[in-house]
């Protein structure tokens, strides 16, 4: 008996963390998801997805004036916090960050030159929060939460600084109580 | 002879579906909150050009609300349940406005400043309230309320506005 509750306490604490991270070789990464990888001077084309299971744990990517990214980050537990960041001059990138459990925090940040870019975060739980923030043109951001009921959730949404052209989408879909849902553009 | 009633019911359908939650408009900026559950709350701010807005609502004691500073704007909020409140600024031009509110206590109060707008509403049930404040030009407003206890109020400044106000006391 209590080699299994230590069993399942440890199964539940430890952190079982994956960064993969698969950068692109040469000319060829990305498929047809990632058009113009590795060719005629883009830079970029990297991959990172990382996955977490367990609670207060902390996952961070950043791709920095990069094109042609793709960043993911999977998480289950509580109190988690999560964070990508693709930034400088950063066109054609994708983000997601999943999240099931509850009290978590999810940020995306798509800034400065960074046209092309889509952004999504899905939330399952109680009390999370979600804020995309994306600066410039041609952007796309989505937040779901509490898919099936959920209760205190807080989702934010920021395209634009007033000094470009726009062509922003933004959506958010919320079910169940006491949720909070913010969109900005500019 | 046309049956009053008849007629009634059949110029709220007729806003009804003139007012659909989707709207198909050529714009580049797009802002959609939808919400389903109870003492919700949705916030959309903009400010620039041709941006659209729309928040879709169902459950009760819910919150929408949506601030544009601009121009060419279109904005749609649908709420479905009961004791929901809309709320509307616009500052622009040529901005469109459709409002649906379908349950009992709702409320809806839009302010408008520019030029330009079309503002339909829609109201279905009882104890509802319409509010709007309207300063600007070539205004167009076509607003339908079927229930008991109903209000509306309006407050317009401006040349060329259109107005049409239906009240059909249904559950009397």
């Amino acid at each position: 008996m209590g080699i299994k509750k230590l069993l399942i306490s440890c199964l539940f604490s430890l952190a079982l963390v994956t960064p993969a991270m698969a950068f692109c070789p040469g000319n060829n990464c990305g498929g047809s998801s990632q058009p113009g990888c590795g060719g005629d001077g883009y830079i970029g084309c990297t991959e990172a997805i990382i996955e977490q299971i367990g609670s207060g744990n902390i996952a961070t990517i950043t791709q920095d004036n990069n094109n042609n990214n793709y960043a993911e980050i999977n998480q289950m537990g509580c109190k988690n916090d999560a964070s990508i960041q693709q930034i400088g001059w950063s066109n054609h990138n994708e983000a997601i960050i999943n999240q099931t459990g509850s009290y978590n925090t999810a940020d995306i940040n798509q800034h400065f030159f960074a046209d092309h870019n889509d952004a999504f975060i899905n939330q399952n739980g109680f009390g999370n929060t979600a804020t995309i923030d994306q600066y410039t043109d041609y952007n796309y951001a989505s937040i779901t939460q509490g898919m099936g009921g959920s209760v205190g959730n807080t989702a934010t949404i920021k395209q634009g600084t007033g000094g470009f052209n726009g062509y922003y989408t933004a959506n958010i879909t919320q079910y169940g109580w006491y949720n909070t849902a913010t969109i900005t553009q500019k | 002879m046309i049956n009053k009633n008849f007629l009634g019911i059949f110029l709220g359908f007729l806003l009804l579906l003139s007012l659909s939650p989707s709207i198909s408009f050529s714009v580049s900026d797009i802002a959609y909150i939808e919400q389903v559950g109870i003492e919700n709350s949705a916030l959309i701010k903009q400010e620039g050009y041709k941006n659209l807005a729309e928040i879709k609502q169902e459950g009760n004691l819910n919150r929408a609300e949506i601030e544009q500073a601009g121009s060419f704007n279109f904005v749609s909020t649908y709420q479905k349940g009961m004791e929901n409140i809309s709320l509307l600024s616009q500052k622009g031009l040529n901005n469109h406005f459709s409002n649906y509110q379908v349950g009992y206590n709702n409320y809806s109060y839009t302010n408008i400043e520019g030029n330009g707008n079309n503002i339909k509403e829609f109201q279905l049930g009882n104890n509802n309230y319409l509010y709007l404040d309207l300063i600007g030009s070539s205004n167009i407003i076509f607003a339908s309320q079927i229930g008991s206890n109903l209000g509306y109020s309006l407050t317009h400044y401006g040349n060329g506005a259109n107005l049409k106000i239906i009240q059909y006391n249904k559950f009397k």
